[in-house]
């Protein structure tokens, strides 16, 4: 029953992160990322994941992707664009390592997909709430949490000191 | 005991440090008074220690003083220390004492030169990084003067740094050194892997239980010891900087070629004699590259117009005598003629210094002529250095060579094949040096050059070691004496008066020879017109004679000579040491271009990384 | 409602970041309040370094694990805040002329590096995974940003640009790597997963294995490592000459430690999965690193591929996986924080306003107008490759040893080899310095502060290296 969502749902991710590469248009880019964040949030769904799911969408597909389209919009890009097409480019190579790269991976497929892996049953009614992830980041996670305030405030601080409009 | 000796060492790198700082405002004088006291004094120090290990039979065990804990890995710990025994003071004697002669010499030699001081500076920290090599209680300090006494000839060889040949010189110096250098350290792991410890008398305790004869350790850590050693002895194949080190000043190549460095090699495999008689295969093959070394070393000196080329050959068929001495065994025998070579060598660079200084500049002998009167002293000194070089009887060099041919022979390891090269050698040797003496001293100037005789600063040095090289011989049952509670054995003399007559005919052979070709040359033919005319006839015949010896001997030694130089030299051994810097520049090169600053291939490369580490991991 | 549980705070181990960062952001806010001369924040943030090394020392009774495990105060920990707080102390000292020379901004600039010394603290004491993660993201946004400081010079824009491209792109992998560890592990702890390992209830073993290699990958990429360290040259090259004297030491020293404690001290039961990889990253990296140097015109891309090779030496002390490697890993990053901040010092210091002189030709004849600043850069390239009695020789020399403890001859004997190579690129400068001609005037400005930081690395490099032994003691304990 839950592979019966899984599938197409991981296949749509899949199709739209491909059209996020494939897409010669900016704002189709962006686009697609937004439909691939979403089906991703289904799949946390899937997992119990509920609160990691919203956050998922509010964040990824709310904020920051409109932050995206705010940049883009504003910088007037455009997939024809004159120096993005002069770019040179060595397709046999990256074709071999694309080759390469899916060889590996379907090894290592062939290799994890032999492991047996115990059925994830044990998790608690209460997993992936709000509550329970609050605790947890309150208590065993807590100093990560506070941690990140000042990878948080270090961003910020970088963040002005290399947008700050007078060059010094 | 003997901390004392630690004097030896402070004493000339005080002299280096001070000079190095202070030279440029000291007068001339001083600075040269200076540079020679610091070696005086680590020479008195020297005797002192020598006189010690006289009186004292049970001091010559050797002992080691320490004077600070440096650092402790583990169970590993590395001491500032150093080894006072026989064979370690009788090295200290020649590299002071010879040492210090050539300091004085370089007062008077180097007296026009603007950077005196500099030289002064470079030369104590020569004798420094010398002192610490022989004095070494361990591997590890061993290196660390093998790598000083790289360090220090790499600066005085190319001390005249407008000279760019010179300054080339110096760099391929220092490259084959550190070729040494890093076979060394090889070797050095290896015994610190075989036997958890560096230090030479542990080594050398347990090196009798952890190897078997001819183990394939003791024989790697043996081959990998003497990679070293035929570095810095210049023995083939890692010989070829030896003869282009010549760029340097004369003194530099009395002290560093003739008496000090070169023989670093010897002392080494001296010292660890132990560990070559765990492997005797090694021993074989030191014997047999020192005397291959020998007659190549000599037959490419018979054919050299520089003067001081033909005594860089001479060492480097010196040098493959010791090895050969070594090699068979005769470790005593092997420091005896490193000793009679040092006085004599020292003096015939000393002398070819003097002579280049007093006829301006010029090191070509087909330019020189006639010395002997404008430069009588050199000239004797310099005669009395040729003879000694050759073997000639009742010099040092007789005893000391004549021992090492009898005992190519006779000794357990030798045989007739190095028998009979030795000697061979030993014409070759009689011939190349007085095919110098006859070119320079004799018949009559060839340009209008006025040589003039060097001033007594420089004679002195001259005739103190040709006072030296005459008499040192008779000392060679001392010299066995004193070093025989290192090596365990004293030198055996065998009786066969046949092989000796052969051996010291040999030399007189290859004299007579270049009186021969020399003294009645083609190109002499006008001088002997003149100057002898009574018997100018007899000399005409043996004009004819000369043709066919011409034909039959000199052309074709001449050729394979010129051969040897061409294309063994030139072409193969320099060719592959040369190819090994400019592959690695070119590696170089080709890493930087790889280094585009394109952040997309930067990128591309990781990926191509990441992708050759998956693989690796996931097919292993 | 049942009360959510107390979590277990420690501040007191804490205690080095909490300073740190009040201290960063004093400086933040002192630099709104004071005028034109900004030499109080120099005092505030030398002050911070140095209540923070003071702090660090709070615990005793070593280890304490605190956090739940998360966070840990043990020798190691301790004795690399003392290296970061001393490599950032001089990171600010010598760039207190520079700044002024340069026209930087010093508020943000010295807040950074305060918060850079943040991160790498947490990176050094970690023993939690997102955690590491953490640090390694605080240390490497400063760096972006303190790469990128000087605005208006295009070098610097593109050093920071491709760094945080680049280093964005390996972050990736790195957090995969955690992501694959903490999916066959069930935990982010490293004491957790050690325990795992050890009992082989790890529950997929090629999917740890992928992930413990996405995490070399990863951190080869913090470190600079072959075949991860192609943005070095260039970031070191275009970021300022005192950041990159700072991105040299520190944060590769705090990834260094991560390093170590994620590898050696969590999975040595498995090294010989990991260790294989890591003895080909190390030999390729003092390869390439030698090789590349060796062609090398301007000094700071000299410096570079050197350090590429350096990490080579430094990951020998990670393959050697014993108590003498970890001690061994403190020492050479502290005679490598002097030897580096010694040349660096130097470099900026031949150095004026436009023209900096970075070409190895324009220290041609240094040794006859300054001798003592061409006798201390000798000094301390030749420590860099290596020479006895520098500190940059002990250093090797314990690596070295600890690696032979475990029977790596063979690799030690291709880093001494690489040693030798070292010394031919070390060595060109210093012909440059005694034995040619200059080809045009020294300009220089014997800035004070820079000339104290030149002596405090001379110090420390001579002291290191002929005096090692209490530094040894502290770091073997």
């Amino acid at each position: 029953m839950e592979l019966l969502i899984f599938y197409p749902l991981a296949g749509l991710c899949v199709i739209f992160a491909l059209g996020v590469v494939f897409n010669k248009n900016p704002i189709g880019s962006a686009m697609s990322l937004i439909a691939m964040m979403l089906g991703l949030a289904g799949i946390f769904v899937l997992q119990q994941a509920h609160f990691i799911a919203i956050l998922q969408i509010i964040i990824y597909a709310g904020a920051i992707m409109v932050l995206f389209m705010f940049v883009i919009m504003l910088l007037n890009l455009k997939g024809d664009d004159a120096v993005w097409k002069k770019r040179e480019k060595n397709t046999l190579l990256t074709v071999l390592t694309g080759l390469l790269i899916a060889g590996v991976l379907y090894k290592v497929l062939e290799i994890t997909s032999a492991g047996e892996f115990d059925s994830p049953a044990h998790v608690l009614e209460t997993f992936g709430t709000v509550r329970e992830v609050g605790t947890i980041l309150f208590t065993e996670f807590v100093l990560p949490f506070e941690v990140a305030s000042i990878l948080l405030l270090v961003a910020m601080i970088g963040a002005v000191v290399l947008a700050k409009s007078k060059v010094d | 005991m003997f901390s004392y000796c630690w004097i030896i060492l402070f004493a000339p790198i005080a002299g280096f440090t001070i000079l190095s700082w202070y030279g440029n405002r000291m007068s001339r004088e001083r600075v040269g008074m200076f540079g020679c006291a610091t070696v005086g004094l680590s020479f008195l120090v020297t005797l002192v220690a020598l006189s010690e290990l006289l009186l004292d039979a049970e001091k010559q065990k050797g002992a080691v003083s320490t004077l600070y804990n440096w650092v402790t890995a583990g169970s590993f710990s590395l001491n500032l220390s150093i080894l006072i025994d026989p064979l370690s003071v009788f090295m200290l004697l020649i590299v002071t004492g010879v040492g210090f002669v050539i300091h004085v010499y370089s007062i008077g030699y180097m007296r026009e030169d603007p950077e005196y001081s500099r030289f002064f500076a470079y030369m104590n920290l020569f004798i420094f990084s010398m002192s610490v090599l022989v004095m070494a209680a361990d591997f590890f300090f061993l290196i660390v003067g093998w790598a000083l006494v790289g360090l220090a000839s790499y600066l005085l060889i190319g001390f005249w740094k407008e000279k760019t040949s010179a300054v080339l010189a110096a760099r391929k110096a220092f490259v084959m050194n550190v070729i040494g250098d890093v076979g060394m350290i090889i070797a050095a792991f290896m015994i610190f892997d075989h036997l958890g410890t560096l230090n030479f008398l542990d080594v050398f305790t347990l090196a009798g239980e952890a190897f078997r004869p001819n183990d394939d350790a003791i024989l790697l850590i043996t081959l990998f010891l003497l990679v070293g050693a035929f570095a810095k002895s210049a023995q083939i194949p890692l010989h070829t900087w030896l003869p282009d080190a010549m760029e340097g000043p004369t003194p530099v190549s009395a002290l560093i070629h003739a008496a000090t460095m070169v023989t670093a090699g010897v002392y080494l495999v001296a010292r660890c004699h132990v560990l070559y008689e765990l492997a005797p295969y090694t021993m074989y093959l030191i014997a047999t590259v020192g005397v291959v070394t020998a007659i190549f070393a000599g037959s490419m000196g018979m054919v050299q117009y520089d003067i001081k080329r033909v005594i860089a050959y001479s060492t480097m068929s010196q040098l493959g005598y010791m090895f050969l001495a070594a090699g068979v065994g005769m470790y005593s025998i092997a420091m005896f003629h490193l000793m009679t070579h040092a006085f004599f060598k020292a003096l015939l660079f000393l002398g070819a210094g003097s002579v280049i200084h007093g006829s301006n500049d010029e090191q070509d002998i087909r330019q020189m002529g006639g010395l002997r009167q404008a430069m009588p002293i050199t000239h004797i000194t310099f005669l009395i250095g040729s003879l000694a070089l050759a073997g000639f009887p009742l010099t040092s060099g007789f005893f000391s060579k004549e021992a090492i041919i009898i005992n190519a022979y006779h000794s357990d390891m030798g045989n007739i094949v190095f028998w009979a090269i030795a000697v061979l050698g030993a014409a070759m040797t009689g011939f190349y040096i007085f095919r110098v003496y006859f070119y320079t001293f004799v018949g009559q100037p060839r340009t209008s050059v006025h040589a003039h005789e060097s001033p007594p600063i420089m004679t002195a040095p001259l005739v103190l070691l040709a006072f030296f090289s005459l008499t040192v011989g008779f000392g060679g049952y001392m010299v066995d004496d004193f070093l025989a509670t290192y090596f365990g054995m004293h030198m055996p003399h065998p009786d066969d008066p046949v092989f000796e007559t052969i051996g010291v005919g040999a030399g007189l052979v290859g004299i007579a020879a270049a009186i021969v070709f020399y003294m009645t040359g083609k190109d002499r033919l006008e001088f002997i017109k003149q100057m002898l005319a009574p018997v100018y006839d007899l000399l005409f015949h043996k004009y004819y004679i000369d043709e066919i010896y011409d034909y039959l001997i000199v052309k074709p030694t001449r050729a394979t000579g010129a051969f040897m130089e061409e294309k063994v030299e030139r072409d193969g051994i320099d060719m592959a040491v040369d190819q090994v810097g400019t592959q690695v520049r070119e590696v170089s090169r080709v890493i930087s271009l790889w280094q585009s600053g394109k952040v997309r291939t930067y990128a591309f490369n990781m990926i191509v990384g990441v992708v050759i580490i998956l693989m690796f991991v996931v097919f292993q | 409602m049942e009360p959510i549980p107390a979590p277990s705070i420690d501040l007191v181990s804490l205690a080095p970041v909490l300073v740190l960062t009040v201290f960063g952001i004093m400086v933040l806010v002192t630099d709104l309040f004071i005028g034109k001369n900004k030499s109080a924040l120099v005092f505030i943030s030398l002050t911070g370094l140095l209540m923070a090394a003071i702090s660090s020392l709070a615990k005793y009774d070593l280890p304490v694990y605190s956090f739940n495990g998360a966070y840990i105060v043990d020798h190691l920990s301790v004795f690399f805040t003392f290296i970061f707080c001393i490599s950032s102390a001089l990171a600010i000292l010598v760039s207190i002329d520079f700044n002024q020379r340069e026209g930087i901004k010093v508020g943000e600039y010295y807040s950074l590096i305060l918060f850079c010394t943040v991160g790498m603290v947490l990176l050094a004491s970690s023993t939690d995974m997102i955690m590491i993660f953490l640090g390694i993201e605080i240390v490497s946004i400063c760096l972006y940003v303190l790469a990128g400081i000087r605005r208006n010079d295009p070098k610097s824009n593109e050093a920071a640009l491709k760094y945080f491209l680049l280093g964005a792109f390996a972050t990736g992998f790195l957090l995969y790597g955690m992501a694959l560890i903490y999916g066959t592990t069930g935990s982010t702890k490293l004491t957790i997963i050690a325990e795992m390992i050890r009992e082989g209830s790890v529950r997929s073993e090629p999917l740890m294995l992928m992930g413990v290699v996405l995490l070399i990958i990863g951190f080869g990429f913090k470190v600079a490592s072959v075949p991860f360290h192609m943005w070095a040259p260039d970031v070191y090259q275009g970021a300022p000459t005192p950041v990159t004297a700072f991105m040299a030491v520190g944060p590769k020293a705090a990834t260094l430690a991560a390093f170590f404690r994620v590898f050696a001290e969590t999975m040595p039961e498995i090294s010989p999965s990991w260790g294989i990889l890591l003895y080909i990253l190390s030999v390729l990296s003092m390869f390439i690193g030698n090789l590349g140097a060796i062609m090398q015109t301007n000094i700071k891309r000299l410096l570079a591929f050197s350090s590429v090779a350096h990490v080579g030496y430094l990951l020998i002390a990670i393959i050697a996986k014993n108590s003498l490697g970890s001690a061994s890993l403190m020492f050479y990053m502290l005679a490598y924080a002097f030897m580096i901040f010694g040349a660096f010092g130097i470099v900026i210091l031949i150095g004026r306003k436009g023209d900096e002189n970075l070409e190895i030709e324009n220290y041609s004849g240094l040794a006859y107008k300054h001798p003592i600043l061409a006798l201390s850069m000798t000094i301390f390239l030749l420590s860099l490759g290596g020479l006895p009695p520098l500190a940059g020789f002990v250093a090797k020399f314990y690596i070295f040893s600890a690696a032979l403890k475990e029977g790596f001859v063979v690799l030690v004997i291709l880093a001494v080899l690489n040693s030798a190579i070292s010394f031919y690129y070390y060595l060109k400068v210093v012909v440059y310095m005694y034995m040619k001609e200059p080809i045009k005037e020294f300009n220089i400005t014997l800035s004070p502060m820079t000339l104290f930081v030149v002596a405090i690395a001379l110090f420390g490099t001579l002291h290191l290296g002929i005096f090692p032994g209490p530094i040894i003691a502290l770091a073997q304990y």
